[in-house]
């Protein structure tokens, strides 16, 4: 199953200030895509495109930060490549919200990849990367956790090789 | 640039005059321009002699100006054993065609003469550089000498990574030194160390052999005197570094191609960056339940690059180690494969990977 393609997309996903925008935005050919923000949340989409050598694009969507919006996150991810949540780790309890992201997005997840990406990791190292994988492999999910500063080209790359990978390998 | 300058030694006024006339009378039929200048730089002497040249006088001269190419010029000197000369009577200015062929041939010799010195230089540069690249193959040799592996399994040992290890292990706070001066403590309490040098430059200690290290048991309260002004970095990319270093292929003891194996967390992204086939081992292995033998095969990447990332994983306790082969993934479509390699190459990654 997740070796058919039917649209380049990939959704970027995760807790407000997480770096959604910002990781869309470090990777994306075009530039400033339409996002209103106010005090550095999004309050509309985030939308981005990577150029292949194909004359081919992929599609970046970012969800909106905001639980209200929730409902627009299966309509999104709607043939898209995988699931990239990015996890605030200075939030409150960052670790439920990936419990909350996982959920959201369970029905996607049967088949298609996800990577989680802890981000502000360089703040606040506490839940540590560790403690994620043990707290996702306690629910039974394998997908890869790491920390990633949404600024790095090289990680948001590797977050987005890894996903393709996964597809590759799955 | 041809150096072509003349000078005079012993002219009189009239002789210097009459001489310059025809030198300009002669320029258009001359290889080059001459120039005059004093004679302590000129490159060719004009020697005036109204008395006969003896060769011992001669000989003095051509001491005093090493450098220079000394003409003797005067009635008689056909006794003389010297390289340059033009006959002139004195008081008269020299025949016009005899002073174009002298200097014309001066000019053939001065060119040869650069030429040679310019051969030479070069040759000396060579030599120089050669001398620099045989110091530079012994000094690789030396890193070579420590690198070779001694064993066909990578002992920790054997390495830094043995000391590291076993920091870890007894709780004790090491300040180690290498043969080069460099300082790294060793904080087992906070999973830290200190060193002022970079990971990456790190290369000669990760493989020195724990003897020609030395190590001392340092109190908390004198590390944390001698680390004041140091940033703590973790253990973790210590023993990643240090492992991939030294492993070189390898296995470690008491494993085997194959040990059944999943990676049950993956490694910090920035380790995955190091090395671009690990990214795809890493997504293999934490999908697959399998050996270090069918990963090779089947991600096509090098064994010694899955080895490695392999011992690295097990030093940070990522890998789970079972006997059930647990294959999910099964062969991509060309589609997608071809998809991925396009990402990369937009990416900026190599296609290789």
């Amino acid at each position: 199953m997740m070796n058919s393609i039917d649209l380049l997309k990939i959704i970027f996903t995760g807790s407000i200030d997480a770096g959604k925008s910002t990781a869309i935005h470090t990777i994306s050919a075009i530039g400033d895509i339409n996002t209103a923000t106010a005090e550095k949340i999004t309050s509309t989409m985030d939308y981005g495109q990577l150029y292949l050598a194909n004359n081919e694009k992929i599609d970046l969507y970012g969800t909106l930060g905001e639980r209200r919006f929730e409902f627009m996150s299966a309509t999104l991810c709607q043939g898209a490549l995988g699931l990239i949540i990015l996890i605030n780790n200075t939030h409150k309890n960052p670790l439920n919200e990936v419990d909350y992201y996982l959920n959201l997005n369970a029905d996607f997840l049967t088949k298609n990849p996800a990577v989680i990406a802890v981000t502000h990791y360089d703040e606040v190292n506490t839940p540590s990367v560790e403690n994620y994988q043990t707290y996702l492999q306690q629910r039974g999910y394998t997908w890869p956790v790491v920390s990633a500063d949404a600024r790095d080209k090289k990680d948001i790359a590797t977050l987005i090789n890894a996903l393709l990978l996964m597809r590759e390998y799955s | 640039m041809l150096d072509t300058t003349l000078s005079f030694l012993d002219f009189n006024a009239k002789q210097q005059a009459s001489f310059f006339a025809i030198l300009v009378l002669s320029e258009r039929n001359l290889a080059n321009d001459w120039k005059m200048v004093n004679k302590d730089i000129a490159k060719v002497i004009f020697i005036s002699s109204q008395q006969k040249i003896n060769q011992s006088e001669w000989d003095k001269l051509q001491l005093t100006y090493p450098e220079s190419i000394l003409v003797a010029y005067s009635k008689n000197l056909s006794e003389l054993n010297i390289a340059w000369k033009l006959i002139t009577e004195f008081d008269k200015p020299p025949i016009r065609s005899k002073l174009i062929s002298l200097l014309n041939k001066i000019t053939v010799e001065l060119k040869e003469i650069k030429e040679i010195k310019e051969i030479k230089e070069i040759k000396e540069i060579k030599e120089i550089k050669e001398i620099k690249e045989i110091k530079e193959i012994k000094e690789i040799k030396k890193v070579i000498k420590i690198s070779i592996p001694k064993n066909i399994l990578f002992l920790p040992e054997d390495y830094f990574l043995g000391i590291i290890q076993n920091s870890i292990k007894t709780g004790e706070i090491y300040h180690c030194q290498n043969q080069s001066g460099i300082n790294l403590y060793l904080y087992p309490q906070k999973f830290n160390y200190f060193c002022s040098v970079e990971i990456t430059n790190l290369k000669s200690l990760f493989l020195t052999h724990p003897n020609e290290i030395k190590v001392e048991k340092i109190l908390e309260e004198d590390l944390k005197k001698l680390v004041k002004d140091m940033k703590a970095k973790t253990l973790n990319d210590l023993c990643w570094h240090s492992t991939i270093i030294a492993s070189q292929g390898r296995l470690m003891k008491n494993h085997h191609h194959d040990d059944v194996v999943n990676l049950k967390y993956w490694p910090d992204i920035s380790y995955l960056n190091t090395v671009k086939d690990y990214l795809a081992i890493a997504t293999f292995m934490n999908r697959n339940v399998t050996s270090i033998k069918k990963i090779s095969q089947y991600t096509e990447k090098k064994e010694v690059n899955v080895i490695d990332f392999h011992n690295a994983c097990q030093v940070l306790g990522l890998i789970d180690q079972t006997k059930n082969f647990c294959l999910n993934s099964r062969p991509a479509s060309d589609k997608l494969r071809q998809l991925r390699q396009n990402v990369f190459e937009a990416l900026q990654f190599s296609t290789a990977s």
